[in-house]
């Protein structure tokens, strides 16, 4: 469970929100709407420890959240979180070992490449065509495959920065898809920022407001 | 044959500084001009090393952790003091040059000393000169190969790429770029070291146009093929086969630098017009 109690950031003078209350319960995904400026993305950025909070706290599984470098982030574009020479597999290969010091003989271990090869099978996606680079993919299937990335690591909490914004419906449909089967397997919180109010009703647990610095329940 | 071999050989001693061109330009991309100084330095410490009866084989390896030190200075000077790459580059390899004299004077022979190439008795001087390249420098290439897939050459490869993501990963972009412009400085310097003991002598003026060479070679390769692979060791001896021809023809050695300056133009239209014709095609 994620709890945000009494959370408060300002930037100087303005008041971005204070007394912000949330819950995400595990396996569910909640999604946060609001306008453009509304502190959406201060809130993300908070979750994901690229910004320090001024008040308030951040309890995940009832801990204070101190430790960012175990939580899943997906972030708006696919082309941020992958290197284009690199092929397929050497992508997911550095972000399976990112956590670990990097050594000569890991990325060729034949057990990586199958714990890779196995990642991708649980997420029922294609394991063919992972020698080729990444920039030669789609904008969608590099964001698919971003996804795949960032869970190749069991995380305490998945974080989404408009993961759709950028793909045509069908990719948007098969992401989101993919997105809810891991909350529910893996019985994690997750939050998503997203702007797509019909792709959030169709696939949000919770849908929340962020609106004058005040969080409201969609439903 | 002799000129052939002789080919052959200057072909494998340059692909190495290809591959070190290949390093920075395209794995790290920062193109780094301190390749030129390094192979300078890396020749000049062999003469002198030699001269001074040390054995072949820690000449090398002085001349090599020479240049890895001087791509470490260029890295230093690009990601802590925040200095272009290029002038970076033209710092170090400035320096290099009066380093190199200061070690070697302007010239120095060392046809009389026990170089590596005399390790097998028995076979012919070319013949033995070409085998030693052939294993040293495919052992170098599979081994840069290797490197480039192990784990630590993944995050060099993306440190060029998508810095930002090695931000993400906590990593340092200037630690890794730092190891780019070592590891091909190294080669550099080794490469110069193989050259100053297959001609007999070091000379400043023959470090001139190394860096040309290297980027040559590799564009020639890429011509063929975009990855690293042993079509850089062809590609930098059909290199050294056409300056070699155009020599041939009675051209004053003075306008060397001058053909070796537009053998680069004609292949970066030949690239371009490769590049069009794929695109082209992918219409």
């Amino acid at each position: 469970m994620l709890k945000i109690i009494d959370l408060k950031k300002s930037f100087g003078e303005q008041m971005v929100f204070a007394n912000l209350n949330l819950e995400a319960k595990p396996g569910l995904l909640t999604i946060l709407e609001g306008q453009n400026g509304a502190g959406k993305s201060t809130l993300f950025n908070i979750l994901s420890g690229a910004l320090p909070k001024d008040e308030g706290q951040i309890l995940l599984n009832e801990s204070p959240l101190n430790s960012f470098e175990n939580v899943a982030i997906l972030h708006q574009d696919p082309k941020s979180s992958s290197s284009p020479s690199l092929s397929v597999m050497e992508n997911l290969i550095l972000f399976l070992l990112r956590s670990r010091r990097a050594n000569l003989k890991a990325a060729v271990r034949p057990e990586t490449k199958l714990q890779v090869m196995q990642h991708l099978q649980t997420l029922g996606l294609t394991t063919e065509n992972l020698h080729l680079p990444m920039g030669r993919l789609s904008g969608g299937q590099r964001q698919i495959l971003a996804f795949a990335m960032v869970t190749l690591n069991k995380a305490p909490l998945l974080l989404l920065d408009e993961p759709t914004a950028a793909l045509d419906e069908q990719m948007s449909h098969q992401l989101m898809k993919l997105i809810k089967e891991l909350v529910s397997s893996w019985h994690i919180p997750a939050v998503m920022i997203s702007h797509d109010h019909g792709l959030n009703q169709k696939y949000g647990d919770k849908i929340v407001v962020l609106k004058d610095g005040h969080l409201f329940t969609s439903f | 044959m002799g000129i052939l071999i002789s080919v052959i050989n200057q072909g494998l001693i340059f692909s190495l500084v290809a591959v070190a061109v290949f390093l920075t330009s395209r794995v790290i991309k920062k193109d780094d001009l301190s390749v030129e100084g390094s192979f300078g330095l890396g020749g000049a410490l062999t003469a002198l090393l030699l001269e001074q009866n040390f054995s072949s084989p820690l000449s090398m390896l002085a001349a090599t952790l020479a240049g890895i030190s001087v791509g470490s200075i260029t890295g230093y000077l690009h990601s802590r003091l925040k200095m272009n790459h290029l002038m970076a580059g033209l710092v170090s390899t400035t320096a290099c040059f009066s380093l190199s004299l200061a070690l070697a004077n302007a010239t120095k022979n060392i046809a009389s000393e026990h170089t590596i190439f005399a390790l097998i008795p028995g076979l012919p001087e070319q013949l033995q000169e070409s085998l030693v390249l052939v294993v040293l420098v495919c052992t170098l290439l599979i081994a840069v190969l290797l490197f480039l897939r192990s784990e630590i050459g993944l995050i060099l490869r993306a440190s060029g790429d998508n810095p930002a993501l090695l931000a993400h990963f906590g990593k340092s972009t200037s630690k890794y770029q730092t190891l780019g412009f070592a590891l091909a400085n190294g080669l550099t310097a080794l490469a110069g070291s193989l050259f100053v003991q297959w001609s007999g002598f070091f000379s400043i003026t023959g470090t001139v146009g190394t860096l040309v060479a290297g980027l040559a070679s590799l564009m020639m390769a890429e011509l063929f093929h975009r990855k690293l692979s042993f079509m850089i060791i062809l590609a930098s001896i059909m290199y050294q086969g056409i300056f070699a021809i155009t020599m041939s023809v009675g051209i004053a050695p003075v306008w060397n630098n001058f053909i070796k300056a537009g053998i680069i133009v004609l292949l970066v239209t030949l690239s371009l017009a490769t590049k069009n014709r794929r695109i082209l095609c992918l219409k």
